[in-house]
């Protein structure tokens, strides 16, 4: 499935061995939004040359493995801008790499 | 569709096809609790969350997964009186912790945890557990008991192209 590869809630993160926030309402065009809205479904691509793993933000490489060129589909993923809820983090063993996040969809809050 | 119960150890859920052009799967939690997708030594602090009813897909997915509950402890039972190296089937403490067979506890700092089963009691601070360690854990490090652990379903659908 496509991410919206424009707007604010795309992101692209270059990750290195150290856990770093790829998605989240945290983010800062995220948390910019007013009033808040729901974020739901995320997709993350790995378009660098090194495996990610993706996990919450004590994430390390026991976390879920996305290799080079491999992506993931979250359905039900769900968070609000503006809040650390649900924040998705990246690392590396070693070295760098790119994750590409963004929503397959979007809504306001209720 | 393969359907699995989920608690506090790590078990696999996904191995992909070793003559599969393209594996592919789909993970759904079909159970009452959140689970935590990732490699064979993740725990509920490193995996990836994957909510109630909430589900991953991988396009390609070319390795093991492995999907664990949540847990919560007693907090610092005890600690480990020496190095506990992975593939270890014995764990020295500290002070025996009043731990019984067939306890769960959870060995380790958070991020570097991982949960084992006690399966005899080797003297007054000695413990055997019944799979061996994944992880290396140093002298000094926590042990806690399992108080309750979450146990949901997950629904797995795989696909090899």
């Amino acid at each position: 499935m496509a991410i919206y590869a424009n707007g604010p809630a795309y992101q692209s993160t270059s990750v290195t061995n150290s856990a770093t926030l790829v998605f989240g309402g945290s983010i800062t065009t995220l948390a910019a939004i007013t009033p808040a809205v729901t974020l739901k479904n995320v997709t993350l691509f790995n378009s660098g040359t090194t495996t990610a793993f993706i996990g919450g933000s004590s994430t390390t490489s026991a976390a879920l493995p996305l290799a080079p060129g491999q992506q993931v589909l979250i359905e039900g993923y769900s968070t609000t801008s503006g809040t650390t809820t649900h924040d998705l983090y990246a690392i590396t063993a070693a070295g760098t790499t790119t994750i590409n996040a963004g929503l397959t969809t979007q809504g306001l809050v209720d | 569709m393969a359907n699995f119960a989920v608690g506090n150890v790590a078990v696999p859920v996904f191995v992909p096809n070793p003559s599969a052009h393209s594996p592919s799967v789909t993970i759904y939690n079909s159970g009452p609790s959140v689970i935590y997708l990732g490699g064979s030594d993740v725990t509920s602090a490193t995996g990836l969350p994957l909510y109630v009813n909430a589900e991953v897909a991988f396009p390609n997915a070319p390795s093991t997964l492995y999907a664990i509950g949540a847990v919560s402890t007693t907090g610092t039972g005890t600690t480990l009186a020496s190095n506990a190296a992975a593939g270890g089937t014995t764990v020295a403490l500290t002070s025996s912790g009043n731990y019984s067979v067939g306890e769960v506890l959870v060995v380790g700092a958070s991020g570097a945890a991982e949960t084992v089963t006690v399966s005899t009691l080797t003297g007054g601070t000695g413990i055997s557990i019944t799979s061996p360690t994944r992880l290396d854990h140093v002298n000094g490090g926590t042990v806690a008991l399992v108080l309750t652990s979450q146990s949901t379903n997950l629904s797995v659908t795989a696909l090899s192209v």
